[in-house]
């Protein structure tokens, strides 16, 4: 409703949707979401090392692998090796629901409430969390538009640069038009 | 500025698009940069050593680190 266009703005999603998955091209060469999703060996090695835990010491008690959480993950995953939005919107969510109960089930059946090594395990998830957030992985840091605009700026003739008005800018990937429109929001470019 | 999903783009646009994704041949996107008005660009995001002139030598390119290439049409401003 916010759009103003509540009936174009439906019929315009539904059109998406069909172009996307269903037109003559996008069924020749997907999308990246809908190609299928890598294996994924680190997810499969974690749940084992749960299985294995578990069979180690014979309890099956609580949450364990009959858990629609895991079932749904599972699913997810097997369906994800043939389109990867399986993983990602189903499998991923749930495993990582699933790996929660988990490692509840693991604290409350060996450390003590009150114990202080019940910290241990978040910290280090935390610090994990924090360093992997900051890490200039693939450049996801460094690599950005304004860094760029900065440098264009630096030459005499920049302006001639950039698209002029009502000009269109075609592109090779999406990502121009992620990084461009954050950089020029006022921009007559399409 | 707005910006348009792949599959909302004009039907030969689209073809131009698709076929460059098959292998990310800059070749491919020729059709596109003999179209270019004086206003419109061809921006690309690739690595600095891939240089685009080689393959669309019919525009006038410049870099910007650490990814950007900017391609302007002989008649665009400043040529």
């Amino acid at each position: 409703m916010l759009t103003l266009h509540p009936v174009d703005y439906l019929i315009y999603q539904a059109q998406h949707l069909f172009k996307a998955v269903f037109g003559d091209m996008a069924l020749q060469n997907p999308v990246g979401e809908l190609k299928p999703n890598p294996v994924g060996v680190p997810i499969v090695l974690f749940c084992s090392l749960f299985l294995l835990f578990r069979i180690f010491h014979r309890d099956w008690r609580g949450i364990s692998f009959t858990h629609p959480a895991f079932l749904l993950g599972a699913l997810g995953w097997i369906l994800g090796l043939q389109v990867a939005r399986f993983w990602y919107d189903w499998g991923l969510p749930s495993l990582i629901f699933w790996f929660a109960l988990e490692i509840q089930w693991l604290l409350e059946g060996r450390v003590a409430r009150e114990s202080w090594q019940r910290l241990l395990f978040p910290l280090l998830l935390c610090l994990a969390f924090f360093v992997s957030l900051g890490a200039n992985q693939t450049n996801r840091w460094s690599v950005n538009a304004p860094l760029s605009i900065a440098y264009l700026k630096e030459t005499e003739d920049f302006d001639t640069w950039l698209p002029g008005e009502d000009g269109m800018v075609y592109a090779n990937s999406m990502g121009v038009l992620f990084n461009f429109s954050y950089t020029f929001p006022d921009a007559h470019w399409r | 500025m707005l910006g348009l999903e792949p599959a909302d783009m004009e039907q030969d646009n689209l073809q131009v698009y698709w076929t460059y994704r098959e292998n990310r041949d800059l070749h491919a996107l020729a059709p596109w940069a003999k179209k270019l008005r004086p206003q419109d660009r061809l921006i690309l995001i690739e690595e600095p050593h891939r240089k685009p002139v080689s393959a669309l030598p019919m525009l006038t390119w410049k870099f910007l680190p650490p990814q950007y290439w900017i391609g302007k049409p002989p008649t665009a401003p400043g040529n």
